[in-house]
Formats: structure tokens, sequence, C-alpha cells
């Protein structure tokens, strides 16, 4: 089977993703996935206030949704084609939900982020 | 379509497929982690969607960012879940510069970066972004 037109286009963001992903989703376990959830992290750092006054600067508005949203089409992608190599070749609809799931999630970081 | 050579079967004939069960990767321990880490992007969704539920609180005010705050909160499974990720989140970087250091290779002077080398040298970069998102969770 011919790889659509469109790979090179989701490789990219595959590449990106896979890239952002593996230097900066490891500090954001250990932090907000790890110690957040055992109470490491006090009151005062996760508070409102803070919390809102550091993800208002745009640096952060900016790396937040370039980690977010190439992070989901990294994820969607390898997903996409792990499930084709465990047998389940119903590729069109397969890539319309994984990347439609991207998009959205996609859509969703920028409208939460720009209203912060 | 006829190729030179090649006879094309007369409808009705059955062609071979070689049967290739779904269970291709186990027994076999190349194949076994390459699924490993094709595996591992499960966990970098997860933990995407769940940064995004606390960036979709924050933008929704001060009472649903302390109620995403409470509910994260002393939560074992979410811990046990974000230990879980960062296992495979780990290995997905490791194996990332693994690649890299094959699809973009790096030279010292005429040589080439051992590969190792190169893997290290990411890992260590890797911990220092994480003592910097460490700076900013804490309070700064």
């Amino acid at each position: 089977m011919a790889a659509p037109k469109s790979e090179p286009f989701w490789w990219m963001l595959f590449s990106a993703g896979g890239m952002l992903s593996a230097v900066f989703l490891p500090g954001h376990i250990i932090f907000q996935g790890i110690a957040q959830p055992m109470g490491w992290i006090s009151q005062e750092a996760l508070s409102y206030e803070r919390m809102h006054a550091l993800l208002a600067h745009p640096i952060a508005k900016i790396y937040l949704l370039a980690l977010i949203s190439l992070s989901l089409f990294h994820a969607v992608h390898r997903i996409k084609h792990t499930i084709h190599d465990l047998g389940l070749h119903a590729s069109g609809v397969l890539a319309f939900l994984c990347y439609g799931l991207a998009i959205v999630g996609t859509t969703f970081t920028a409208v939460a982020l720009i209203s912060i | 379509m006829s190729v030179e050579g090649y006879k094309v079967p007369k409808p009705g004939y059955k062609d071979y497929v070689r049967p290739w069960p779904n269970t291709w990767w186990l027994g076999y321990r190349p194949y076994f982690l390459f699924m490993v880490r094709e595996f591992s992007s499960v966990f970098v969704l997860l933990f995407a969607v769940y940064l995004l539920s606390g960036v979709i609180a924050l933008s929704r005010g001060e009472a649903a960012w302390s109620a995403w705050a409470a509910c994260a909160a002393g939560s074992r499974s979410l811990t046990a879940g974000g230990i879980v990720a960062l296992l495979f989140v780990l290995f997905h970087s490791v194996t990332w510069f693994v690649a890299g250091a094959t699809v973009t290779p790096l030279r010292l002077g005429d040589r080439q970066m051992p590969p190792g080398m190169f893997v290290l040298g990411n890992m260590i970069l890797v911990a220092v972004v994480a003592a910097i998102i460490g700076y900013f969770s804490l309070g700064g």
C-alpha cells in the first residue's frame, strides 16, 4: 500500500513532537505527574494567582501550545501506526480519528491559553 | 497488467497470503522493545491530555483551578500513573536519541560523535530541563 501524499506532513509533526516530548515531558511528569499528586508542591506555588501569572506570560503560552499540541500529534501518529502493526488496517477511519483527536486537542489548548 | 516472463493467474486463483499473527512482536526481544517504544506514545498522549486539563482549568478561573488542583492532590492512582508514564516516556527519550544519533550525527572535528555520547548528552539535557521545570513548578 502506497503512503498517502500527506504522510510527510504528519511525519514532520510526529518528529517535532517526538523531540519536544523526549526533552520536556520527563520533567513535567516528575513535577506535575508525581510531585503534585504526592503533595510535594506547596499551596502557595499551586495558588491561582501564581499559576495564572506564570501562564499569562507569552513565552509560557507558546511553550505550552507547542509542547501539548506537538506531543498529541506525535502520540496519535505513533498510535495509528502501532494499531496498523497490530493488524487493524482501517487506515482511513483510523487516520481521521487519530489526527482529528490531535487537531481537537490543539484547538482546546489554543483557546484555553488565549483566554488566560 | 502483464510483466514480461510473468503469467497472470486465471480469475478464481487464490493468492497465498503468508499468515501474520498479531502476536508477531512477542517472543523476539528487538520486536518486543520496538513495541514497548511504540506503546510509550499512549503515555505521551495521556500526559499531554492531563496537562491540557490543567490549562483548561486555569483558563476557567480560580474556582475551576482550585477544583483541579484539589482533585490532583493526594491521588494515589494519579501518582502511580505518573510513575508508569515516567518510565515509558524516559524509554521514549532514550530510544529517540538513539535514533537521533543515526539520523543527525554530530561531528567532533573530523570524527563522528559516538552514539553513546550523543544519547548521554541529550539525557543530561533532559535532566537540566527537568531542573528548570522544577524551578518554575516549585515556586521560582
